[in-house]
């Protein structure tokens, strides 16, 4: 199985953004070598990484994140001073079932979600990973098969209170979620939307597992498929692509 | 210059398609040969086409129509009778800036919008809204092929935008144009990443006066020209505009 290592990110300057993402989650900034990492004191949230390295220009980045907040209107402001850029406030609502979030930049221009879901712990935490795609159950039965995480149960009775209010079964396919057993965090979220196809990913994701050479093969004939893998002096790691051609990292 | 003369929907069943719209517009529906052709009876609104034509499957189409109705939840409603499907009512804030916008599906999939601004006494097309990677650039090429003008947004908007903290490439995320004569529709132009269809859902079909030399003129513009389709009673070019979308010009 795949552990999650890293949430990473390709950055022009990794100081700055590990302190806006430090400050931000309330994680700890260190250098490592040219990179930076930011870390949860609890130990608790996923790790960041942030490495100078190029990144294409998107418009609908392929994977974000959604960090949950006690309080998003406060969260917001603080987000301005620390750097962060303000996209838009969104509601969404279908029949009686309704949700907002805010969209912000961070100061390297990738887009996030702030969200103050009921019931949300007193601390910031990344609540999702998300994913945009073409096939959400498809590639969330992809990753949580490499992550050997269950698919998170949508209530029946929501989904009839969906079809009810007018949605047709093919955007009822629109969305799946995978957690880590027991309730853990982060969450992948998948959602069909269309996104930008960069050469260079702005984030991506580490990951960690026992025997690395077994893993790459019971992932590829799950679906992925293999781009290189690198020699390091203390590290060798395999990058991969999902299904829908996202690259990941396995070391 | 160019006219618009058709918003033309490739479909499965244009029988079937070309009736819910007629019903949800308030349009006249006829038969042209395999196609059906459904018209503003008051001579208002722009002409919509339904071919019997494959299109390819997308996720975000890169053109779709926005309609403006008098009460959007009545239209939700009304949508729903006449075949079509519900996807989400999506509200935005940006400062003191807000809005509601339901997004809804025809009977063949085609994703369109439904907003209700105040004294809108009829339901009609609003815009014909392009997903784009650059709004201005891209309504720059459509204003001039239109002859219309190419003016820039309102400041006081942008002004809200910054104060709320909203910054590049956000800022530059829309533009739109609009005929002198205040005639529907307007072109909207967003920042929004979008399906590259082979075939598409829906395209435009221009008229002109000089076919040859509006075709040269809209490749000076940055068009590239497809192909020309010699007909018996018509001859028309098929164009793609600087983001790729296809054209027709008549």
């Amino acid at each position: 199985m795949l552990r999650l290592l890293s949430i990473t990110f390709s950055c022009s300057d990794p100081e700055r953004l590990a302190g806006f993402w430090g400050a931000l989650l309330d994680y700890k900034a260190a250098p490592a070598g040219d990179s930076w990492i930011a870390t949860d004191p609890r130990g608790e949230g996923t790790r960041l990484l942030f490495n100078r390295m190029e990144k294409s220009e998107t418009i609908e980045v392929p994977i974000h994140v959604d960090v949950n907040v006690p309080d998003r209107e406060a969260e917001l402001n603080r987000i301005l001073q620390l750097g962060g850029q303000f996209v838009e406030t969104r509601s969404d609502s279908i029949g009686s079932f309704s949700e907002t979030w805010t969209v912000m930049r961070d100061p390297e221009g990738n887009g996030f979600c702030i969200q103050s879901p009921p019931k949300t712990p007193p601390h910031r935490y990344i609540g999702n990973v998300t994913f945009s795609c073409a096939e959400p159950r498809q590639l969330g039965a992809f990753w949580a098969k490499a992550l050997g995480w269950p698919e998170e149960e949508t209530d029946e009775g929501f989904l009839q209170q969906l079809r009810d209010a007018g949605v047709d079964e093919r955007e009822l396919s629109g969305v799946y979620a995978t957690r880590p057993p027991g309730g853990g965090r982060p969450r992948f979220l998948f959602q069909r939307r269309e996104r930008s196809r960069p050469a260079s990913y702005p984030i991506h994701l580490d990951f960690g597992t026992d025997d690395r050479e077994a893993e790459v093969e019971r992932l590829e004939r799950a679906g992925a498929s293999v781009v290189e893998t690198k020699e390091g002096a203390n590290l060798t790691l395999t990058i991969l692509r999902d299904p829908e051609g996202n690259p990941f990292c396995i070391g | 210059m160019l006219q618009l003369q058709h918003v033309t929907f490739s479909c499965d069943d244009p029988g079937r398609v070309s009736e819910f719209w007629a019903a949800l517009l308030g349009y006249e529906r006829a038969a042209a040969g395999s196609s059906w052709l459904a018209t503003d009876p008051r001579g208002e609104d722009v002409t919509l086409l339904f071919n019997k034509l494959a299109k390819s499957a997308t996720i975000e189409v890169p053109i779709h129509l926005d309609l403006n109705v008098p009460d959007r939840e009545a239209a939700l409603d009304r949508v729903l009778q006449l075949g079509g499907s519900l996807v989400v009512t999506k509200s935005f804030e940006i400062g003191e800036l807000g809005d509601s916008t339901t997004i809804m599906r025809d009977p063949e999939g085609n994703g369109f919008c439904l907003e209700d601004p105040p004294n809108t006494d009829r339901p009609h097309i609003w815009n014909v809204t392009f997903a784009c990677a650059d709004p201005r650039e891209l309504g720059r090429f459509w204003a001039l092929a239109l002859g219309w003008p190419d003016e820039e947004i309102d400041e006081s908007i942008f002004q809200i935008f910054r104060a709320a903290g909203v910054g590049e490439p956000d800022i530059s995320g829309f533009h739109v144009v609009k005929a002198p004569d205040g005639t529907r529709p307007r072109f909207y132009f967003h920042r929004r990443e979008k399906s590259r269809p082979e075939s598409y859902p829906m395209h435009l079909d221009f008229a002109t006066d000089d076919r040859e030399t509006e075709v040269e003129r809209l490749v000076q513009a940055g068009a590239s020209v497809v192909e020309t389709k010699q007909g018996t009673n018509l001859t028309f070019t098929i164009l793609r505009d600087p983001e790729g979308n296809p054209f027709c010009v008549g």
